[in-house]
Order: C-alpha cells, then sequence, then structure tokens
C-alpha cells in the first residue's frame, strides 16, 4: 500500500463517514483514494470554507470533523478555522498536502511552513515522515483531537511520503493514555460547598455535552467489565 | 444553549454581555457558582474585579465560592483562582459528587429559586418595534423561531458573528443538545453558511437553519455552490441591515458617532441566491412576515430569504469596565433618530 492508501484506510478505520476539502497538486495522491467513494467528499468553495463545514459537522453531531486541503495556500487558508475550533474546543484533523521532503526548504511551489503555521492554533501538528508510521500517526492525531479538552490536531502529508509504497508492517499503533482519576477529596468538598449553599448556580458550557467515544474506544468492554467499584 | 433545556423553570438562558439581564443579576448574587464544562470567559465575567462579589464572600467564610469542574486541568485559574477545582471528565465526577449530595433546608432553596423566577419575570427579553411595520432582526427571529417550533427537536441552528447572533440566542429558547453551531470564542465573521453545511451533511434528517448577517454572508456566500451541488435543504435567513451593526452601534457610542469602514454596499442575496439555483426572496414588511416564513419553513430544497431589517442595538449590554450587574437595559440607550441622546461611554471600546 502507497503512504496516500494508508492515511484512507486508517480514516475509515477511525470511523470517518464525510471530509470536507478541496484539491491541490500536493494532496493528490491522498485525495485519489476518495475515488473508492466510501468516504462523502464535501468540496466547499474554499479552503476556510471547508474548515468551517468540517466544525459545523463536528459540533452538531459530536464527531471529529475532518479537512483535506493542499499545501501553501490550502494550508494557510485553514488557519482561522483551525484558531476557531481550538477557541470552542472543536475536535477537527486537517489533512494537508505538502511538497515532496526534498523539495521543503527551497520556497517550492506552493510550499509554505505548515506545521510551524498550525502549532499555536492546534493541540497537535506534525508532519509525516515515514510510510511506516503514517497509520499510527493518523491513529492518534485521532486519539487527541477527540479525547480531554478536545480541539484541532493537524497532519502534513509530504508528497513523497505519501507516494512511497509500504514494504513490511506498519508501527504499532500508540496506547491509549490511561484515564485521570477523579480526586474524590475535592468531589466531597463541592458536595460539602452544596449542602451549606443558599444560593446556588450552575454555570455550564458546550464542554457539558456528551461527547461519544471514537470508534477504538468502542471497542472496550463495557464499564462493568472493568472492574470499577460498584456504585455506592 | 445547546447543552440544557432552556425551557425548563430553572434554566435563566444566556448569561454575559448581552446575556439575560437575570441570569446576570443571579451569577452576582449567588454564592456559589459551580462552573461545568465552561472556563469563565471575558465575555461571560465582565470586569473581572466586579465579577462574583457574593461568591468570593462565601469563599473567604468557607460557605460557598467558584467550583470549577473541567477535563482540561491547565483551565484551572487562568482568569478566575476557583475555590475548588476538580480535574476529568464532568460525567463522572458528577457522578461521584450527586451521591454526596445532601442538600440545604427546602425553605432557603425555595427562597432562592422564587428570586430567580422574579428577575426572569421582571428582566426578559426584549426589545423596541421598529415603526411604520419595519422589520427588526429581533422581530424576524422570533418568526423563525415560532415557525420552525414543530421541528424543534430536529433543529439545528448555526449564525455568523454579529447582533443577529446575539438576538438569536435571546429569541430562540434551545431544548436540545448541539443545536447551536456558533463562533463562540474566536468570533469568526463568515462562520455561518460553512458550519451550516457541515452541520446539514452530518444530520440529513435535521432542518437546518442558518440566521446570518449580511456582513457575515458577505465573506463566505461563495459556499452557496457547495449547497447548489449536494442540493443542501437549507433554510438561509439574511438579517440585512446594509451595516456592521454592532461595531457601528460602538463607534456611535465610543468614537463620537463617527463611522469608518462599517456600511455595506451589498449585491440583491435574492438574485444572487437564485444565479446559483436557490429557491430566494425577500421581506421587507411585518404584513408579509407570516407567509415568507410560511414559505420558507415549508420550502422541500433550499431556500434562502432576504429579510430586509432596520438597524438596532443590541440589549442588554454589559459595557467594557463594568460588573455583570451594571448593564444597559432594553429602553437604556436608543439609537433611533428622535430618541434622547446615547450615554456617554467612558473607557475602551469593547476587544
Amino acid at each position: 500500500m502507497t503512504g496516500g492508501q494508508i492515511v484512507y484506510e486508517a480514516l475509515l478505520e477511525c470511523g470517518v463517514e464525510a471530509v470536507f476539502g478541496y484539491s491541490g497538486g500536493a494532496v493528490l495522491p491522498v485525495l485519489d483514494q476518495f475515488h473508492e467513494g466510501k468516504i462523502n467528499f464535501v468540496m466547499n468553495r474554499s479552503e476556510q470554507c471547508c474548515g468551517h463545514a468540517a466544525e459545523g459537522y463536528a459540533r452538531s453531531s459530536g464527531k471529529v470533523g475532518v479537512i483535506m486541503v493542499t499545501s501553501g495556500p490550502g494550508l494557510t487558508n485553514i488557519i482561522t478555522p483551525l484558531q476557531d475550533a481550538r477557541g470552542d474546543s472543536t475536535p477537527i484533523l486537517a489533512l494537508s498536502g505538502q511538497v515532496p521532503t526534498a523539495a521543503v526548504g527551497t520556497d517550492a511551489f506552493q510550499e509554505c511552513l505548515a506545521v510551524d503555521l498550525t502549532r499555536p492554533c492546534t493541540k497537535w501538528s506534525y508532519q509525516v515522515k515515514s510510510v511506516e508510521e503514517v497509520r499510527s500517526v493518523v491513529h492518534e492525531a485521532f486519539r487527541v483531537a477527540s479525547t480531554g479538552k478536545r480541539g484541532p490536531v493537524h497532519l502534513d502529508l509530504p508528497k513523497d511520503v505519501m507516494t512511497a509504497v509500504l514494504n513490511g508492517a506498519s508501527l504499532p499503533l500508540p496506547e491509549n493514555p490511561p484515564e485521570i482519576a477523579i480526586d474524590r477529596r475535592a468531589v466531597e468538598r463541592v458536595a460539602q460547598l452544596l449542602s451549606v449553599a443558599k444560593k446556588p448556580i450552575l454555570y455550564v458550557g458546550q464542554g457539558a455535552n456528551e461527547v461519544r467515544p471514537p470508534p477504538a474506544a468502542r471497542r472496550r468492554p463495557p464499564a462493568a467489565a472493568r472492574r470499577r467499584p460498584p456504585a455506592r | 444553549m445547546g447543552v440544557f433545556d432552556e425551557t425548563h423553570p430553572h434554566s435563566m438562558h444566556m448569561l454575559g454581555m448581552h446575556g439575560a439581564a437575570y441570569a446576570n443579576f443571579a451569577i452576582q448574587e449567588s454564592d456559589l457558582i459551580v462552573a461545568i464544562g465552561s472556563r469563565f470567559d471575558d465575555r461571560t465575567t465582565g470586569i473581572l474585579n466586579k465579577y462574583a462579589p457574593e461568591a468570593r464572600r462565601a469563599a473567604e467564610e468557607g460557605r460557598g465560592g467558584l467550583v470549577h469542574f473541567d477535563i482540561e486541568p491547565s483551565q484551572f485559574g487562568r482568569v478566575i483562582d476557583p475555590t475548588v477545582a476538580v480535574a476529568g471528565d464532568c460525567k463522572d465526577a458528577l457522578k461521584i459528587l450527586l451521591p454526596l449530595v445532601k442538600g440545604a433546608p427546602q425553605a432557603e432553596r425555595d427562597g432562592w429559586l422564587q428570586r430567580c423566577g422574579q428577575l426572569k419575570e421582571s428582566y426578559p427579553f426584549s426589545y423596541t418595534p421598529a415603526p411604520d411595520g419595519k422589520l427588526k432582526t429581533q422581530s424576524v427571529i422570533e418568526a423563525l423561531y415560532h415557525g420552525l417550533k414543530p421541528v424543534q427537536e430536529k433543529l439545528v441552528v448555526s449564525t455568523g458573528v454579529g447582533n443577529h447572533q446575539m438576538m438569536a440566542c435571546q429569541f430562540i429558547r434551545w431544548t436540545e443538545p448541539r443545536s447551536i453551531v456558533t463562533s463562540g470564542s474566536l468570533g469568526t465573521m463568515g462562520f455561518g453558511l460553512p458550519s451550516a453545511i457541515g452541520a446539514q451533511v452530518a444530520n440529513p434528517d435535521k432542518t437546518v437553519l442558518l440566521i446570518d448577517g449580511d456582513g457575515s454572508f458577505n465573506m463566505t456566500l461563495n459556499d452557496l455552490g457547495t449547497v447548489l451541488e449536494n442540493q443542501l435543504p437549507l433554510k438561509m435567513a439574511i438579517m440585512n441591515d446594509h451595516k456592521q451593526q454592532m461595531v457601528v452601534v460602538w463607534q456611535k457610542l465610543f468614537f463620537d458617532g463617527r463611522t469608518v469602514a462599517t456600511n455595506n454596499v451589498n449585491p440583491d442575496f435574492v438574485a444572487l441566491a437564485q444565479a446559483y439555483g436557490i429557491e430566494a426572496f425577500k421581506c421587507d414588511h411585518t404584513d408579509d412576515l407570516p407567509a415568507a416564513i410560511d414559505r420558507f419553513v415549508n420550502a422541500k430544497g433550499p431556500v434562502l430569504c432576504d429579510f430586509r431589517v432596520v438597524p438596532d442595538i443590541c440589549l442588554p449590554m454589559v459595557a467594557p469596565g463594568k460588573g455583570l450587574d451594571e448593564m444597559f437595559l432594553p429602553g437604556d440607550i436608543s439609537l433611533d433618530e428622535d430618541a434622547a441622546p446615547a450615554p456617554q461611554m467612558t473607557g475602551e471600546a469593547p476587544s
């Protein structure tokens, strides 16, 4: 399989049903995979629109919104949606084409320092280095976008890595970090305050909305089987 | 909005700069503010040294304070110092919390609930209707809300940024999770149309309503092509006052009425939508509003209505440097030509 095929398969593994994107030279090896038609590829009329559409998709459904753009202006046009998604904790995976690794840093046509530009406006931005790590990195990007304080993640995909053929095995998938245990003493303190307060008020934001577990987490055994202490 | 059912009698609706006066008063009077999945954004607190005086007093006396539940511990203390911070998934934390809460004597809580109810009755969202049967953004949004009530359980609303956005929050009662899609933090004009497209792709069975301003719509109207290509049955309502009215108001109040670069010369939005093969019409009079809403609501495919509205100021408003309870309320400021002069503002215009 090529890097582009692996990206596409990894998106399917992560349960992606729709991608908002725009074509361009550097992203062609990945875009070509969508010929299969298993994922709904929606072409908005500018990359900024792709980004906001992915946000609307994510905000209204709780799923990760996926953007796919080309290098250079394709990438710079999604800076606003990425910052917007960061501000409103919207889970977004942005995939951008990039000039071949050998041309990076030469001011090549439609080249920009993609990961440097997106670093301040994402939870994680990363340029894929080898075809072996593609599957693992896409899964990791999905996890980062959709867990914790949710937000945008950016993967930059050099054209030569996307056309390279995988000989041998992909890197293993990353392990999920352990869940943060709730500090029971802090919760007890809240309960005590709620018991004495005369005029309590709840100030509830979008972060209180139910989050659907990503497909990988959904395959885990149900909570009861994970040896939680019984509810008192 | 889009989290808790706002028709529940205990819901106090949106708080903050253009939020409900009753919500802002209640926050200032509360002795225990429990933040869940929210981050004390500056638009919800007013100036910080005047924020939550009663809760801060209660914290010092060990009988209340500010509690912050957040999944990201680095959020704690960024804006306010929480009395208690609970890191982790709020759902897990609340499952632990609920059995532990004993509750205050019912009489005390009844008094507080009554006070909140009184505040809601005394300071409802309101506006002054436009003269001569003209439309205001608020009257159109109220009509859209009532027209779409039969599908409210399957309704998603997206907005642009500006007065129309705040007025949508004020005059729609939000009941369903994830029913509002809006750029709350960054305030990105042009967010409305493409985000509505994304919401419709994610929810093909739902009704997606775009409430946009003319300024915001101008920024991304090229995405009408995506609506056409995918035949997405979006309902696009443009609140068209030919202005970037929220900024106009600030120019009038903080810059001696000098308006610069805030008047919009717009294309004919109806003709534009029709050029994309999209059903479109305009409405500019109260008498025509019921028929326009009826046609808009019952359209089968994509539809755009250009609502010609007269500009207004969005009230309540917590001005810069003011506490949440120091709002200008509906009727306090009018920018109509024959109205009393607007109050002199001090300090910086809002950022």
